[in-house]
């Protein structure tokens, strides 16, 4: 049975390791960066970012997380190493995705034996950046959805089109911006120096595993 | 009444005949087995091997008859009953979770999801307000009139 090769992350750079660094909150006016699949030339998101699927804990990167970073540091592939390079980037306000408050309006009327009304009315779908560093990406965040103010665990299939619009809606107003960091043929060569360091870093033991739910801010 | 007599050929051949009508039994079982599944694929099924596009818009109109199709079909007929009219989707979609987004952007804002569960949801854009309507497979030609003329149909 042939070894799968483990991946270290030597090629991510050493300023995006979590190192000895703890999570922070995010603040309603940095901005948080998405990789997807790249449009079409000329085409906008209008209902669908396209691979945006998994809604209940979607990964972005920070900006203001990010010192001394790029917005293409979102298309490092922190698990394989296969990074994205041919992806692009979609920009939102976390104070925008905050704000977004999504009803579903088929929600089931739940009534006791005598037909009291226990709960009624729209459940409301809501948004939160938090902090969730990964050992080689500090700047990572996760965008988490509530149902009624609580941790939804899969949000239903209907709701998912309509959510999925508002989220390439708020995309679409930066999609502009975001147009210059979209270039596939630049791909870093690889730093010696970095991979010494972060080879370093390992063997001292200077990365944190990952933050359980609890710390992320 | 006396017990019946056996020679000793028809004694050995008794545990190799019990095999046989064992793995004969077996074999037909998993004949129904399949059969089974066959049903329930896409491509052996049926009623899909008589499904059309004429089937679809009449069963979907006025039928009360059931008939089994997978989400992709309801898709392509209603792709193809929109083209009809003149509405071509401009971009297909297919998620991770196997639904089908058929979005229309050139003209009137509006995009169809055909989720696997059955359920259609229809937006209709139309300035900062996006409606929404979750439809089924019988709604057919609202769906045409919504993407069509938006909520004023």
């Amino acid at each position: 049975m042939a070894l799968e090769r483990r991946y270290l992350g030597c090629d991510i750079p050493i300023r995006l390791w979590t190192l000895l660094r703890t999570p922070q909150a995010v603040s309603a006016s940095d901005r948080v960066y998405m990789r997807h699949e790249p449009l079409a030339p000329g085409q906008c998101y209008e209902f669908y970012i396209p691979g945006h699927d998994n809604l209940e804990d979607s990964s972005v990167n920070s900006d203001d997380l990010n010192l001394f970073g790029t917005p293409r540091d979102v298309l490092f592939d922190t698990r394989r190493g296969n990074h994205y390079w041919n992806f692009q980037i979609a920009s939102f306000f976390p104070g925008e995705i905050a704000a977004l408050n999504v009803p579903n309006e088929n929600t089931i009327v739940y009534r006791d034996r005598e037909r009291k009304v226990i709960k009624s009315g729209p459940d409301m779908f809501t948004f939160r950046v938090v902090h969730d560093p990964a050992p080689s990406m500090y700047p990572h965040c996760t965008i988490l959805a509530y149902r009624n103010g609580e941790s939804v665990k899969k949000v239903p299939s209907p709701m998912k089109t309509v959510i999925q619009a508002q989220f390439a809606r708020l995309a679409e107003r930066l999609r502009l911006a975001m147009k210059a960091h979209y270039c596939p043929e630049n791909i870093p060569p690889p730093n010696p120096l970095n991979q010494l360091a972060v080879w370093l870093c390992l063997q001292l033991g200077l990365t944190h595993k990952k933050f359980p739910p609890a710390q992320r801010q | 009444m006396s017990r019946p007599q056996y020679d000793s050929s028809t004694v050995a051949a008794r545990p190799f005949m019990a095999r046989m009508f064992f793995a004969a039994l077996c074999f037909t079982g998993t004949q129904d087995i399949h059969a089974k599944n066959s049903k329930l694929s896409p491509i052996c099924c049926e009623d899909l091997q008589n499904f059309s596009q004429e089937s679809f818009e009449s069963k979907s109109l006025d039928g009360t008859d059931l008939f089994e199709v997978t989400h992709r079909d309801v898709a392509d007929s209603l792709q193809n009953t929109l083209a009809r009219h003149g509405l071509h989707a401009d971009r297909k979609h297919i998620k991770s979770d196997s639904s089908i987004l058929l979005e229309f952007v050139s003209g009137r804002k509006a995009c169809v999801d055909v989720h696997p569960t059955g359920e259609i949801v229809v937006i209709v854009r139309e300035g900062d307000v996006d409606n929404v309507f979750e439809l089924g497979v019988q709604d057919v030609s609202l769906i045409v009139e919504l993407v069509r003329d938006g909520i004023g149909a």
